[in-house]
């Protein structure tokens, strides 16, 4: 057992131990290394300028992905190598990224600037030619408030014209891979009444939970990360999962689509796009590159928030969790799962090892929607599912489930009744509209008032109807997605 | 134009390299060797009288080096001569949620902020004021004991010309309520500073500011130093926005901890302490009558605002002003009357944001030249065409305008955009509209009364062939000092990237009042001209005297200086600046810049006028849900009168931004404020105060931008150079709302435009009321005696005709009022 942290940062092996174990990877950068080209500016993972590349080992290679490091906490970076913007020269000459940058003017002020290169290195890294498109969606985890982005866009285009030197050039990944692989034993460290534990096997995962009940287990820390920055959370025993083997496979089982309790939202996207296409929408959709390269789907359904982006598609196709402790496994049906506003059926002991999720049949129609302010990097005010098959004009196998119009995820029997095995009419979709209205129970917040929740209730079934059953597409671009 | 070397072209910005390694030393990037950082504890309480603050254990507890309150600082301060209102920290009673009650300063952050917890403090909680109209209806308690009364911080009335008979004789009268919700900078650098002590007990504080001169002046005046012992080094800004022109309470505490305790001492606000220090746009509510002929033509127009001003002065007298003096610049306006009330509530004071008071009425009158175009069955760019107000013209409110390219950005516009074939045209959904604006080019006249220059660059040219330019600018992001590096490479021939800048530093600089109302390029560039001039003369002359070519003839290029006639005849800069060395001496030469004296005689008449005026049209396409609500902006067009742009690029850019900064307020950014449920003490807090709630634009939200920079020499400019960091952004979220109206015939008076508006509308739509969402009605006001100030083309001579003979010669104009050195402002009641 390693009683300290150890990682690589740009080309260098570094060791940490006791108390800076437990501060962000930001911080740490900034304050302990005094790398400070990392910028904090919102410390909660919206604003992209404090990224950093990770590079995981993977069978002698490095595998490099933007996480925003202000959430990030440096015990999760174990066994990683960490490059930040002060290692992407080559001597004092600049990147192909940093030079396209300067030359297209896309730093102002350039406090985004850092984050904007080291995303933009990522882009970079994955050697293919990039559209507009791509570019904008590779970015939408960094915001600029000077440009308007567009000279980023046009640098992102070109990325040439500097040291030309790849990430695997510049870092040879054997070496690095190799001593980092060496350390992937399990890791402990107590300081200062605190205890982090990166378990070597799901044995030893299991039974520290059941001896320590309130340990925290943090993945990809993107909910974790934002309530110690903005909520005050200082959990004294904390576990990662980082260093155990399997569960972050992802399969088709069966007609079930199989999620280790690992897998990240990033690998999810990726595996969604040909076989789950509904899913992968709304992945896409999910916060950043940034946010999904940490973001894990256990985490998404264990933070039980009522507007988490992936739970209406959970509930229509009654998802199934695993739980598993020292005391055994056992299932879960998703539509029971949540006992109330973030109260799980879940024992302290237990952790979520799978997600399964039976997939809709092909005669079947699946649609997601969401509902923000901004179309992305945004947490929904609204969110729906809506499944059923028609054929001949008559609906069947209908399932709804909203979000963000109660404590919980919910799923709308009488809605649901009202339609099965009726004819799809526009008045009929009309009155399901007000019976959908009558089983929410919608606040008023922040993100939306009650009302427009309400109508959002009754209105993504007409457009479920237009879109789906009429066939009369409305005009593209909608904000119901 | 032609004849430019380096003015005109498009080139990389000077500092673009150390931004895209991450080396630009931004405040917080400061570290001194033994640095103690600082933690201010800021009350819960919007309103509260402050009984007692028990620092007893907070001083015991570990790392803690100094534990300062109120007490601590007896002189207040603030940006504006006439309100003088702000403590570093607050002594008797806070005002809002997020005023500083007592500030720790200790070995390490987490510390400061650990002891912060310990710190006791008794509150007696006193009545809040949560908006304008509660302020009007509430004489006491008193937020502050300044103001015109109760509330009440400050009242503006005036009148040009008989509005009353003009709008009686009009064809038709507009009346329209609009509000402009506020909004914050949200610049990406939280503020930071950190103060040290020189080894000569001089106090050095380097700070994230757009002001330095300005900080300097009132951290002097707080902490009772001689200005001359205080150096403020103005840091790089990670964006500013207008979030960093005010002294901030912060900037003040480090100081005087730096003072006591002999050590570095660094303070970085959170994110949310940023929201809560704002200075942001103003939320305002206006109601709008303007009189027409049937063909459209505007003779007169009246304007209310009511300004929510939050719990300090601030700016805000200038805000006032700012809500109601620029509306006569561009359309002729031949009688106009503007009455400003601007009240203090319980909450974060608002203050200049980018376009500074005017995005708010500006909003008001092109919305309402759409409405005014539509109900006549005009096309809203004819009927602006028609009345365009002609260059050099001096205004019914007395500001004297430069030159004015708008129609040629009207015309840009309308035909990039296609205007012609689509307004009016597209489908049900799609829509387009049009709006235009004008914004200065530098305020007239400084904060604080004086005669003095209010930009200066200092050169410096040496044997090694340097030249180093000094001037008290502060780069923002906004590209100051690449103006400053190719204005004066132009002028001397050589690279503006071999040209050394030293910014922003009051010790080393000379003055320039900062980066704010846009003033820079025209101010600070004219200054560089005229000291590049100077140098270059003395270079001149030392070449014609070594080669014998007359120095008219002598050419400055390409790092030469060399016979027009006989171009291979000269030396190399080095060689030149190294002969007129030996025959002048060491040269070093100066340029100063103040703006001609204005026309506006009248009280008030001290905001609005500046050397020249910007002008921007836009146009903006949009795709309108009606499901949903959902707003797409598909593409903006927008021409922006630049006068001549110094660097293409960089000029694009402050275009595009401010459209991005725009689109964001337009959209979806708002400052909205929320009542705590009793049980939770009652407090008024932001609703938004993380990025997480408070959205901006990020690329996919960020539709194409077709810009246009349209190029007419201001002769006031520098090279003919006007600026460009803030009027593009104006007309933006006007031009989406008459968008929005074209799509789906909603009409949106009210910012930001949010899906929920639009759905509530449609839904008004739907069932045969007014399609409009917006405020119902503008309080009554008793405005008190108006100034009557008979516009130039009544016999006006730029003074009110009925205004009291002045008490003092001093108390010139709403801004411009007595000096604020220490004790000499007493009667306004806020020095204490
Ligand atoms: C900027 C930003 C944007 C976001 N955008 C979205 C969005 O668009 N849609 C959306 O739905 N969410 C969004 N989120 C929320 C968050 O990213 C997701 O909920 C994410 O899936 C959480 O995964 P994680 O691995 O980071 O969880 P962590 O933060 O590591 O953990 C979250 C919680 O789950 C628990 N947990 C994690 N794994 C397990 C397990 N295997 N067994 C038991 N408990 C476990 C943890 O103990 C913790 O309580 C956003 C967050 C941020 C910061
Ligand atoms: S600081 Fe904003 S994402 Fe990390
Ligand atoms: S350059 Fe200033 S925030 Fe991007």
């Amino acid at each position: 057992m390693r009683d300290h942290l150890e990682l690589f940062l740009n080309g260098r092996k570094v060791r940490v131990s006791g108390t800076d174990a437990f501060r962000t990877a930001a911080n740490w950068l900034r304050e302990v290394r005094g790398a400070t080209g990392t910028k904090t500016v919102c410390e909660e993972g919206d604003c992209g300028a404090c990224t950093v590349l990770v590079g995981t080992p993977r069978d002698g290679r490095l595998d490099y992905v933007p996480v925003n490091s202000c959430i990030q906490m440096l015990f999760q970076l174990d066994g990683i190598h960490v490059v930040s913007v002060e290692g992407l020269q080559l001597g004092s000459e600049l990147s192909d990224v940093q030079r396209s940058m300067v030359d297209h003017h896309g730093a102002q002020c350039g406090y985004c600037t850092p984050g904007f290169v080291v995303a933009m290195t990522a882009l970079r890294e994955s050697g293919a030619a990039v559209t507009g498109r791509e570019a904008r969606e590779a970015l939408t985890g960094n915001l600029c408030r000077c440009t308007g982005y567009d000279p980023i866009i046009e640098a992102a285009l070109d990325m040439t014209g500097g040291h030309g030197r790849s990430l695997d050039e510049l870092y040879p990944p054997g070496p690095i891979a190799e001593a980092l692989a060496r350390a992937s034993d399990g890791v402990r460290i107590d300081a200062n009444g605190r205890t982090f534990f990166a378990p070597h096997t799901l044995r030893d995962a299991l039974a520290f939970l059941a001896a320590n009940p309130g340990a925290v287990i943090v993945q990809g820390g993107t909910d974790f990360g934002v309530q110690c920055n903005k909520r005050g959370l200082r959990p004294s025993v904390m576990m990662t999962l980082a260093h155990l083997d399997g569960l972050d496979g992802i399969a088709i089982e069966n007609g079930a689509l199989v999620v280790g309790g690992r897998a990240t939202l990033a690998a999810l996207e990726k595996f969604t796009e040909t076989r789950v296409p509904a899913l992968h929408g709304i992945l896409q959709l999910f916060g950043s590159p940034q946010i999904r390269n940490a973001g894990t789907l256990a985490g998404n359904v264990a933070n039980a928030s009522p507007i988490a982006d992936t739970l209406p598609f959970l509930f229509v196709c009654e998802a199934e969790l695993e739980l598993e402790s020292v005391r055994g496994k056992r299932a879960v049906g998703i539509n029971a799962f949540y006992k109330g506003y973030k109260q799980l059926d879940k024992a302290p002991d237990e952790m979520i090892t799978k997600v399964r999720v039976p997939l809709p049949g092909e005669a079947e129609t699946v649609r997601l929607y969401k509902v923000s302010k901004r179309r992305d990097l945004d947490i929904s005010t609204f969110t729906a599912a809506i499944r059923m098959t028609v054929a001949g004009g008559r609906m069947s196998g209908v399932k709804i489930a909203y979000g963000g119009v109660a404590p919980v995820v919910l799923r709308l029997p009488r809605t649901e009744a009202l339609l099965e095995g009726a004819g799809a009419t526009e008045a009929l979709f009309r009155e399901a509209g007000d019976v959908a209205r009558g089983e929410i129970a919608p606040i008023s917040d922040v993100r939306g008032s009650k009302e427009f929740r309400s109508l959002l209730a009754a209105n993504v079934l007409m457009k479920f109807f237009h879109e789906e059953i009429a066939g009369a597409r409305v005009a593209p671009g909608t904000g119901a997605r | 134009m032609s004849g430019h070397r380096v003015v005109g072209k498009p080139r990389r910005r000077v500092d673009g390299r150390a931004k895209v390694t991450g080396q630009t030393r931004f405040a917080d990037d400061l570290q001194f060797p033994r640095m103690l950082h600082c933690k201010l504890l800021r009350s819960p309480h919007p309103h509260a009288r402050i009984l007692n603050v028990d620092t007893t254990r907070a001083e015991r507890a570990p790392g803690v080096h100094l534990v300062l309150t109120g007490k601590d600082f007896p002189v207040t301060f603030g940006i504006l001569p006439v309100s003088m209102d702000e403590e570093p920290i607050c002594r008797e009673k806070v005002r809002m949620a997020g005023d500083p009650v007592a500030a720790v300063i200790a070995a390490t952050e987490e510390e400061a902020a650990a002891a912060c917890e310990l710190i006791d403090v008794e509150y007696e909680p006193l009545k809040t004021i949560a908006d304008p109209l509660e302020a009007l209806a509430t004489d006491e308690p008193r937020i502050h004991d300044h103001g015109d009364h109760g509330n009440v911080h400050k009242k503006i009335a005036l009148e040009f010309g008989d509005v009353d008979a003009s709008l009686a004789g009009a064809d038709r009268v507009f009346d329209d309520t609009f509000f402009y919700e506020g909004n914050t900078h949200l610049a990406l650098e939280q503020h930071a500073a950190v103060a040290l002590l020189d080894p000569d007990g001089r106090l050095t504080l380097h700070s994230s500011t757009q002001v330095p001169h300005y900080v300097h002046r009132q951290v002097a005046r707080a902490l009772e130093l001689p200005a001359h012992k205080l150096r403020v080094v103005a840091a790089p800004n990670g964006g500013g926005f207008g979030g960093k022109t005010d002294v901030f309470n912060h900037e003040v505490v480090v100081a005087k901890a730096a003072m006591l305790t002999g050590r570095p001492v660094r303070i970085c606000l959170t994110r949310e302490e940023v929201f809560l220090c704002h200075r942001g746009r103003h939320p305002v509510l206006m109601r709008l009558r303007t009189g027409v002929k049937h063909d459209g033509t505007i003779v007169a127009m009246d304007l209310e605002t009511l300004l929510d001003g939050g719990a300090y002065g601030s700016y805000g007298v200038a805000s006032t002003f700012y809500t109601g003096q620029l509306q006569t610049v561009t359309y002729h306006v031949p009688r106009y009357r503007f009455r400003g009330c601007r009240t203090f509530t319980n909450k974060p004071p608002c203050g200049p944001k980018r376009g500074h008071g005017t995005p708010q009425p500006r909003f008001g009158q092109e919305v309402q030249l759409d409405k005014i175009a539509v109900a006549l069955g005009l096309d809203p760019a004819g009927l602006r065409l028609q009345q365009l107000e002609k260059p050099g013209t001096l205004t019914a409110n007395y500001m004297r305008l430069g030159t004015i390219a708008l129609r040629q950005c009207i015309e840009k516009v309308v035909e990039g955009s296609g205007w012609h074939d689509k307004w009016q045209k597209l489908r049900d959904g799609r829509g387009l509209g049009l709006a235009c604006s004008s914004y200065l080019c530098g305020a007239g006249l400084p904060i604080y009364w004086n005669d003095l220059p209010h930009s200066g660059v200092q050169l410096k040219l040496d044997r090694s062939g340097l030249v180093t330019l000094f001037c008290g600018a502060t780069e923002v992001g906004q590209g100051s000092d690449d103006v400053l590096a190719g204005i004066v490479a132009e002028v001397l021939g050589v690279a503006p990237q071999e040209i050394k800048l030293l910014t922003g530093d009051t010790d080393l600089t000379p003055v320039d009042l900062g980066s704010y109302s846009s003033r820079v390029t025209l101010m600070a560039g004219n200054a560089a001209i005229q000291a590049a001039e100077r140098a270059k003369a003395i270079v001149a002359a030392g070449v014609s005297a070594k080669l014998g070519i007359p120095e008219d003839r002598l050419v400055f290029a390409e790092g030469r200086v060399f016979d027009a006639e006989d171009p291979e005849q000269g030396l190399s800069f080095q060689d030149a600046v190294i002969v007129a060395e030996g025959k002048h001496g060491i040269i070093g030469t100066t340029g100063s810049y103040r703006p001609a004296v204005s026309a506006a005689k009248y009280k008030g008449g001290g905001v609005g006028p500046s050397p020249s005026y910007s002008y921007s049209a836009s146009v903006v396409e949009v795709e309108v849900d009606r499901t949903s609500g959902w707003i797409e902006v598909k593409k903006v067009w927008i021409a922006h009168d630049i006068g001549i742009a110094l660097n293409p690029v960089l000029a694009r850019g402050q275009v595009e931004g401010s459209v991005y900064m725009a689109l964001g307020e337009a959209l979806m950014e708002e400052s909205a404020m929320r009542r705590l449920p009793a049980r939770l003490s009652s407090a008024l807090v932001h609703k938004f105060p993380s990025m997480l709630e408070y959205k901006s634009p990020t690329t996919m939200e960020m539709p194409p931008v077709e810009t246009y920079l349209v190029e007419e020499p201001e002769p006031n400019g520098p090279f003919g150079a006007k600026e460009v960091g803030q009027g593009p952004l104006l007309p933006i979220m006007p031009a989406l709302a008459n968008a929005i109206f074209d799509a789906v015939g909603v009409r949106i008076d009210e910012i930001p435009i949010t899906p929920d508006k639009v759905f509530k509308a449609l839904r008004e739509q739907a069932q045969g009321r007014t399609p409009r969402v917006g405020p119902a009605s503008f309080p009554a006001i008793d405005w008190g005696e108006i100034s009557i100030v008979p516009p130039p083309w009544e016999g006006g001579d730029g003074r009110a005709i009925n205004e009291k003979p002045r008490k003092s010669k001093v108390v010139e104009s709403g801004v411009r009022l007595a000096p604020d050195s220490p004790g000499a402002n007493v009667s306004d009641g806020v020095k204490r």
